[in-house]
């Protein structure tokens, strides 16, 4: 019996080709497919299931027990009331503030844009001081309870992690130098959106700090990010200083962390910032949608820092106006970082 | 009792982005823990993993950790993703990262 949360292709494949119907019915519960794997893309792929209609979202939590095997144990399916583990329901509440944001507002239908379940499992090891995407699900540490808090506390890191999967299926953008700068860029972007929609805050009211509240009382320091004026987040002496650039002149060339991809994020997340406070209104409305299709639709692997500033530029073009206010926003704001 | 041995783990990346930093020194620890720490570096062997960097495959906002061991005159270091994590170096990472932090009490009354 095979286990495991990803099935190959191959086999589903082979049962799918050499079996009647009644031996893929028979094969898919002796594999073990869980309700989880209904959303997968192989799966859907090979037409063995119902397509998911749009607009419904399909949400599932799992609790990794303090251990890092996954996804760990289903505690919280769509539709389930409010558990009793705050980690659970803040994975589940952030999950579903995320696609909404995505189905809502841009029309987009889950993670990989067809009604993909959206995992999420909590309690990853022991004082685990991260969240991070495995690349088919998100997954949150409980902090280490000296200078972070549970990870799922920030809506805006749920928001950050699940656009990882959504970069993952449209631009791919490789997760190193310029083009893993940007992807990391893309998910605090987002991440942010989904934060102002909940708080219904336009970009002149909203605070522009990734990771709110995810620091404990003792660490000198606003948040992990702040999208407004990078490099300021936090000044802490056992953290350090928050380290982003705001500008071309600064950037980190070193390799560390493939290449600076959380340091260097700061050069297009302002971008994105003074172009949306330029525009005015919603951040979501203008800047978000442009940043939205340039991602969707204009961006590949490989795209670097100018590659993303001319796709922006163009698609703002497009969408509301040659030479209009939001493409000169757009423009202005990647000529202020150094592009 | 051979020469002195000071292994550090550097680790960076994860969705923080931050950089925190353990070291371990023979010098400064008991004869037991000297020895563990003595044996643990022998079977990390990092000097003989075949990548001298090991990133994520598919995996984002992943810690990576480089562990640079001083023994002598050489110094070999090793760069890996948490997630790709060689086995043989697993049990000296956790010796280092969970022996080898500054103690934050101590940073807090500078």
């Amino acid at each position: 019996m095979i286990r495991g949360a990803i099935l190959p292709p191959h086999i589903l494949d082979a049962i799918v080709r050499n079996g009647t119907a009644e031996q893929r019915r028979s094969a898919l519960e002796t594999l073990a497919v869980s309700e989880r794997m209904r959303g997968r893309r192989e799966v859907r792929a090979l037409g063995l299931l119902a397509p998911v209609p749009a607009g419904e979202k399909r949400r599932a939590v799992f609790d990794a027990g303090r251990r890092t095997k996954l996804p760990g144990k289903l505690v919280r399916r769509e539709g389930d009331p409010d558990s009793a583990d705050v980690a659970v329901d803040e994975a589940y509440d952030g999950a579903g503030a995320t696609y909404d944001l995505y189905s809502e507002v841009y029309g987009r239908n889950s993670i990989d844009g067809r009604g993909m379940e959206i995992d999420s499992s909590v309690h990853y090891g022991v004082r685990y001081d991260n969240a991070f995407w495995d690349g088919a699900q998100m997954v949150y540490g409980d902090g280490d309870g000296d200078l972070f808090e549970r990870f799922t506390i920030a809506v805006d890191v749920i928001g950050h992690e699940l656009t990882h999967g959504v970069t993952d299926a449209e631009a791919a953008l490789e997760y190193h130098d310029q083009p893993g700068a940007l992807n990391e860029s893309f998910s605090d972007v987002f991440g942010s959106l989904v934060k102002q929609r909940e708080r219904r805050q336009t970009a002149a009211e909203a605070d522009w700090i990734i990771g709110e509240g995810l620091f404990t009382a003792r660490v000198r320091g606003a948040g992990l990010r702040s999208l407004k004026a990078p490099g300021t987040a936090y000044a802490d002496p056992l953290l350090g200083k928050d380290p982003q650039p705001a500008h071309m002149a600064q950037y980190d060339t070193s390799p560390e962390d493939d290449g600076g991809v959380h340091v260097n994020s700061g050069i297009p997340n302002h971008a994105f910032y003074l172009a949306a406070v330029s525009i005015g209104g919603f951040a979501l409305e203008k800047a978000g949608r442009i940043w939205y299709v340039a991602l969707t639709e204009r961006l590949r692997p490989t795209s670097d820092f100018a590659a993303a500033a001319r796709a922006t530029e163009t698609v703002a073009g497009e969408l509301f106006g040659a030479n209009g206010p939001e493409q000169r926003a757009v423009r202005g704001a990647w000529k202020q970082v150094g592009l | 009792m051979g020469s002195p041995i000071r292994v550090s783990v550097a680790r960076v990346g994860g969705v923080t982005g931050t950089k925190r930093t353990a070291t371990l020194d023979t010098e400064t620890l008991d004869e037991k823990r000297a020895a563990q720490l003595r044996q643990l570096v022998e079977e990390a062997n990092i000097a003989h993993v075949s990548e001298p960097t090991i990133r994520s495959t598919r995996e984002k906002d992943r810690f990576h950790f480089t562990i640079t061991v001083q023994h002598g005159a050489f110094q070999h270091s090793l760069t890996f993703a948490e997630d790709r994590t060689p086995e043989q170096v697993q049990p000296l990472l956790e010796m280092v990262w969970r022996d080898g932090q500054p103690d934050l009490d101590d940073t807090r009354a500078v």
